[in-house]
């Protein structure tokens, strides 16, 4: 197979493949136990994913297109998930980099439960941008039926949307594995449940001939789609609308939201993509949770690291304060009731209680608070809300308001 | 048979010395570390440093800010190793001039200069990466054993205490540091632990550290102790300073940190402290080393962001 690549399929993959470098970085917080007793993160389901993705690997590898778009620039999809899975390399990650990707799940688990509980669960949509290896539905469910086993949940629609080597393998995975199936296609929460074999031949998942890259339920839609292109994004909205099966109701409260997926876009494509969202999905919350650089040296630095590796984040330098992604959300997208923003350091010191912050500090000696309080002040998350404010539950707005904030707006 | 001048440049060049040599320069530094008190009285003129952790091409900038070695004389307050990609090199130079030029430079531990730190931090991998065993880490770990727990500078009244970390509410006195017995792993709690692991900060008394070692100290406490002991400062490391240095408490205490962009990453400056014979406090900034990202000898990525 050949190993050429021009420009543009070499900054794709570098893009895709920040997927698994997030992926590596929760293998880590998961084995240094970050999220035990996680109702939200539940280390079976991260187990078995990673399982299954290290037992399939060389199946995987074998795949021409998948071979073609991951990797460094040079590298393969084998070597990547090699070094980005190996226990021995992760085992090395630094205290830090565990602390930070716990908060920076923590902060979007947060702000999910909030949206879920000021809607009862029901008649309301969750859309994930980039979603990559992000196992939060599969959490969802599997929390919800063991904690309220008995309750039919109406209404309630999950959507992750990722580029279309990607949800090929995480579609593989989810249907080859019994438990996730189950929670995906045999929840007894659904109000009506979709029976995955009449659609997908399960029975002998072969990876060898498998070609899906698209699961869909009454519940549940993993879709494939480059977020970048505005045809795909109209096709997409359209698949919504004629799908009888997961039945969008477009004016449902949505929220919308980005885990350092957008920020690899340029910016005028992720406002673009933005304000399609906001026409599509009338009342909802968009929520990005990015790097900024603070136009300070250690931003600079970042900027240039990243660089090293060809990792080109656009809204580093294009919105590089909490102020200014303020000022982005009102003048390029526009059209927010409240915006609200918090960098990750203030949400560590903010949202997690003493006992928590005592649990973290227990689980690794953080020698590097000084290098800690720099990172994590590089990175924000920023809320708005939109559409009419008595459908986007004002219970939702009176919750997140309660967290505390640095701007609101 | 060990040829010191050989090593010493072997090492600017950020090369291996064979295995057999590495021993015998930490045997010979154990030697002379050994000898030495838990407070070692250092003559002025001397140039403090503070953090180094393996940025040798930085440590080599420092040497020209400061002035070279014998030269100048210097005082170096810990965490030589971990973090960077060069610490054993970094730490070795050290060693080397310590071993050449015994009275002119002084060496303090920092609280990565442990078993247990650098089994985290990097420099346990990074001997076992360039010697295949960690033969090597273990010879540095003896040596880091006996390293002094800190410095007195200028013998007469309103001289200067170095430590690595800072204050421990079990120490009033230098004295007092005198008794510890400090050839050992550095422990996780007690009066050792926290003159590598406390910190200055705005609070009334002591605090607890975030750290989850040492404690915090205010100024309260620097001010009784620069009494009690009749100094006119307290020169310390342990915490990343973006301008190099940083005084605390109406210049009753320094921060000097001493590794610019610290971890590849920071975007901070560096700074070492002259002190000269009236004990005047002159700052020395300097800049890091612009590296060629492909002479970093790692599979490792430069640095670790969240994608």
């Amino acid at each position: 197979m050949s190993l050429n690549f021009n420009p543009i399929e070499r900054r794709d993959k570098v893009i895709k493949s920040t997927d698994f470098d997030a992926l590596s970085s929760k293998l880590s917080c998961f084995n240094k136990n970050y999220f035990s007793n996680d109702p939200n993160n539940d280390s079976s389901l991260f187990k078995s994913y990673i399982d299954q993705l290290k037992i399939n690997l060389p199946l995987l590898a074998s795949n021409n297109s998948l071979f073609k778009s991951f990797g460094n620039s040079k590298f393969s999809i084998q070597r990547l998930l090699n070094s980005n899975l190996n226990e021995n390399l992760i085992k090395n990650k630094f205290p830090l980099i565990n602390r930070g990707t716990y908060i920076r799940t923590k902060l979007l688990d947060i702000l999910i439960q909030n949206f879920l509980i000021s809607n009862n669960y029901e008649n309301c949509q969750i859309i994930s941008l980039g979603a990559g290896s992000d196992l939060r539905f599969l959490n969802l469910i599997k929390n919800f039926s063991s904690s309220s086993p008995h309750k039919i949940i109406h209404n309630f629609k999950y959507i992750e949307l990722e580029f279309k080597e990607s949800t090929f393998i995480k579609s593989f995975i989810y249907l080859s594995n019994p438990t996730f199936r189950d929670l995906i296609f045999n929840s007894s929460n659904f109000d009506s449940s979709l029976q995955y074999n009449t659609n997908y031949n399960i029975n002998n998942i072969n990876l060898s001939t498998f070609n899906i890259d698209t699961i869909q339920t009454n519940n549940y839609l993993l879709y494939p789609i480059d977020l970048r292109d505005k045809n795909q994004f109209t096709q997409f909205i359209q698949y919504l609308k004629n799908s009888t099966t997961i039945k969008i109701n477009f004016n449902h409260p949505t929220l919308i939201f980005s885990e350092l997926s957008t920020c690899y876009m340029s910016s005028t494509d992720s406002n673009v993509l933005l304000q399609s969202f906001q026409s599509a999905f009338p009342n909802g919350i968009i929520s990005l949770y990015e790097p900024i650089s603070l136009n300070d040296r250690f931003g600079e630095m970042m900027s240039n690291n990243l660089l090293k590796r060809k990792i080109f984040i656009s809204t580093l330098n294009d919105y590089p304060t909490l102020l200014s992604q303020i000022d982005r959300f009102q003048s390029q997208i526009t059209h927010f009731n409240k915006i609200l923003s918090s960098d990750m350091l203030f949400i560590y010191n903010n949202w997690l209680t003493s006992n928590e912050k005592l649990r973290l500090s227990r689980l690794e000696f953080l020698d590097e608070l000084e290098e800690w309080n720099l990172l994590a002040s590089h990175y924000c998350l920023i809320v708005g809300t939109y559409g009419h404010s008595s459908l986007i539950n004002t219970d939702f707005i009176n919750q997140i308001q309660s967290l505390k904030w640095q701007i609101i707006h | 048979m060990l040829d010191l001048d050989i090593c010493i440049e072997l090492l600017k060049e950020c090369k291996c010395i064979p295995e057999a040599d590495v021993q015998e320069i930490c045997f010979k530094a154990q030697e002379l570390l050994m000898e030495e008190g838990n407070v070692q009285l250092v003559d002025t003129p001397v140039v403090i440093c503070g953090d180094i952790h393996g940025q040798l091409h930085d440590l080599l900038t420092l040497f020209r800010a400061g002035g070279d070695c014998p030269d100048s004389k210097y005082l170096f307050l810990g965490d030589f190793v971990d973090r960077g990609f060069y610490s054993l090199e970094s730490f070795l130079l050290l060693l080397c001039y310590k071993v050449r030029y015994p009275d002119r430079i002084a060496l303090v531990r920092g609280n990565h200069e442990s078993r247990q730190i650098t089994q985290v931090y990097g420099f346990y991998d990074e001997c076992l990466r360039k010697y295949g065993s960690a033969n090597v880490w273990r010879y540095c770990c003896e040596v880091f054993d006996y390293l002094s727990l800190g410095a007195l500078v200028g013998n007469s009244s309103g001289g200067v205490f170095c430590v690595h970390g800072g204050l421990s509410p079990d120490i009033e006195s230098i004295k007092q540091i005198k008794l510890i017995d400090r050839k050992k792993e550095v422990p996780h709690e007690g009066a050792m632990c926290d003159l590598l692991w406390s910190d200055p900060d705005d609070v009334p008394g002591w605090a607890i550290s975030p750290r989850g070692a040492g404690f915090l100290f205010g100024k309260m406490e620097v001010d009784k102790f620069l009494h009690e002991n009749n100094i006119s400062l307290i020169a310390r490391a342990h915490q990343l300073v973006m301008e190099g240095y940083k005084e605390w408490f109406d210049g009753g205490l320094v921060t000097v940190w001493s590794a610019p962009n610290y971890c590849y990453r920071c975007g901070n400056v560096a700074a070492v402290l002259k002190i000269d014979d009236n004990l005047n406090r002159e700052y020395k900034i300097f800049e890091a080393t612009i590296q060629d990202a492909n002479a970093i000898p790692s599979k490792k990525p430069v640095t670790d962001y969240f994608l």
